[in-house]
């Protein structure tokens, strides 16, 4: 894969931001957004006014009775039940408009989430200045499908377990998006991201600020869907 | 209910209010029906599309986040998504790009709306139409119908490359125009 540089990401940042681009050319865009937050802000941007180009779309009057028909589905749904998903905002991620992915099926971003409870911060007394958290990591569903383990040291560095990724993958997104990516972010706003390595299901990811810092951890993919995240505690 | 903000009809949507929802429902139905019919170009189809917007919308409504953009446009996005899964099922139509529509400078059928909403429609159908036209239509088949830039293209016998740096420039100009009138 041929690497591309500042310039090179410049030239076809509309592209990423419409989802044009596709193959080995948006795999060596989004490997250098992964390490280029100048790139990431740019792209971003455009993005944004891309959404926004959506507010020019002309409006069309629905055929009578549209508005009852709607609101007839959404009773029912409600009727259904318990299967309301929780979704997390997901956050911002280089190509997360990447509009040639067909979107999941409702039961597949069922699976997209946030939100996640603190399991337990530990601090080792044989090692005081290691300190380690973990939190569960959470579906939309609110299912607990791994763990997230943060532990202090030269450097911080943040471990994501999801037993079963790879039949998740399988069973739900298959062939649908081209790379995975962890993002951690801490308590002042800062996202760090890397891709994770489809292929395995523990990941380990460098972080530079303390482990009390980190507040937390997604697993996502590049149209910016949340596959599951834990929350650190403060 | 009309001078209600987008995002607070929308939280009333998303719990569940039948009141608030009705009033969303009927705030957004233009819009909505609009983007579909535009992308999936068959009044039946398009309603079932716009439908189901509705109920992703309602669906995932905690995904929205305001930091990011306004309900409105977030819900275009849903249903331009929708509408793309439906194009793709069925095999789109050939037409050519000239056809792709932007909506008129002055939209005299849009009353009633919130004036934030119209003042953020408004602003964005005016900079579009302050593109030149070439760049305006390569922009609209791509952004808001989701044509490749290839599929331009070949329908308009236009060099790729071409399309291409209509699209980018236009993207650009309209990103670098929002943010000088934000300022």
């Amino acid at each position: 894969m041929t690497s591309m540089r500042c310039a090179d990401v410049r030239e076809v940042a509309p592209d990423v931001a419409l989802g044009l681009l596709t193959g080995e050319e948006r795999a060596a865009a989004l490997a250098h957004l992964e390490g280029c937050e100048a790139c990431r802000a740019e792209v971003a941007s455009l993005a944004g006014t891309a959404d926004e180009v959506l507010l020019a779309a002309p409006g069309a009057e629905p055929p009578a009775g549209f508005a009852d028909r709607v609101l007839a589905r959404l009773a029912a749904e409600r009727a259904g039940g318990d299967e309301l998903p929780i979704v997390p905002a997901a956050p911002d991620a280089p190509g997360r408009r990447s509009r040639r992915l067909p979107l999941l099926g409702l039961a597949a971003a069922a699976v997209v989430l946030v939100i996640a409870g603190v399991v337990a911060v530990v601090r080792s007394g044989d090692e005081p200045a290691a300190t380690t958290a973990t939190a569960e990591m959470r579906t939309g569903r609110g299912t607990v499908v791994g763990v997230a383990t943060v532990t202090g040291g030269e450097p911080t560095t943040v471990e994501v377990a999801v037993p079963g990724w790879q039949e998740t993958l399988e069973q739900w997104d298959a062939g649908h998006a081209d790379t995975y990516w962890l993002a951690v972010e801490t308590r002042d706003g800062t996202r760090t991201m890397q891709v994770a390595d489809p292929d395995i299901e523990e990941w380990t990811m460098r972080v530079d600020a303390p482990a009390a810092e980190v507040s937390t951890v997604s697993v996502l993919d590049d149209a910016g869907r949340v596959w599951c995240s834990g929350r650190f505690a403060t | 209910m009309w001078d209600v903000s987008d995002e607070a009809l929308f939280a009333g949507y998303a719990s569940g209010d039948a009141e608030a929802a009705a009033a969303f429902v009927r705030r957004v139905e233009r819009k909505v029906y609009g983007l579909a019919l535009a992308i999936v170009r068959d009044a039946s189809d398009a309603e079932d599309v716009a439908q189901e917007a509705l109920v992703r919308a309602w669906r995932f409504a905690a995904s929205f986040d305001a930091r990011r953009g306004s309900v409105m446009a977030w819900l275009l996005g849903i249903t331009r998504n929708v509408a793309l899964d439906h194009v793709r099922s069925r095999g789109r139509r050939e037409e050519t790009v000239g056809a792709v529509p932007v909506a008129p400078a002055v939209d005299p059928l849009d009353v009633g709306a919130e004036i934030d909403r119209r003042a953020d429609a408004d602003r964005v159908i005016t900079l579009m139409h302050a593109l030149p036209a070439p760049q305006r239509e390569a922009l609209a088949a791509v952004a808001l119908v989701g044509l490749t830039t290839r599929e331009v293209s070949e329908r308009e016998a236009i060099p790729h490359g071409t399309v291409k740096t209509r699209v980018r420039l236009a993207l650009r100009k309209l990103r670098d125009e929002m943010g000088a009138r934000v300022e």
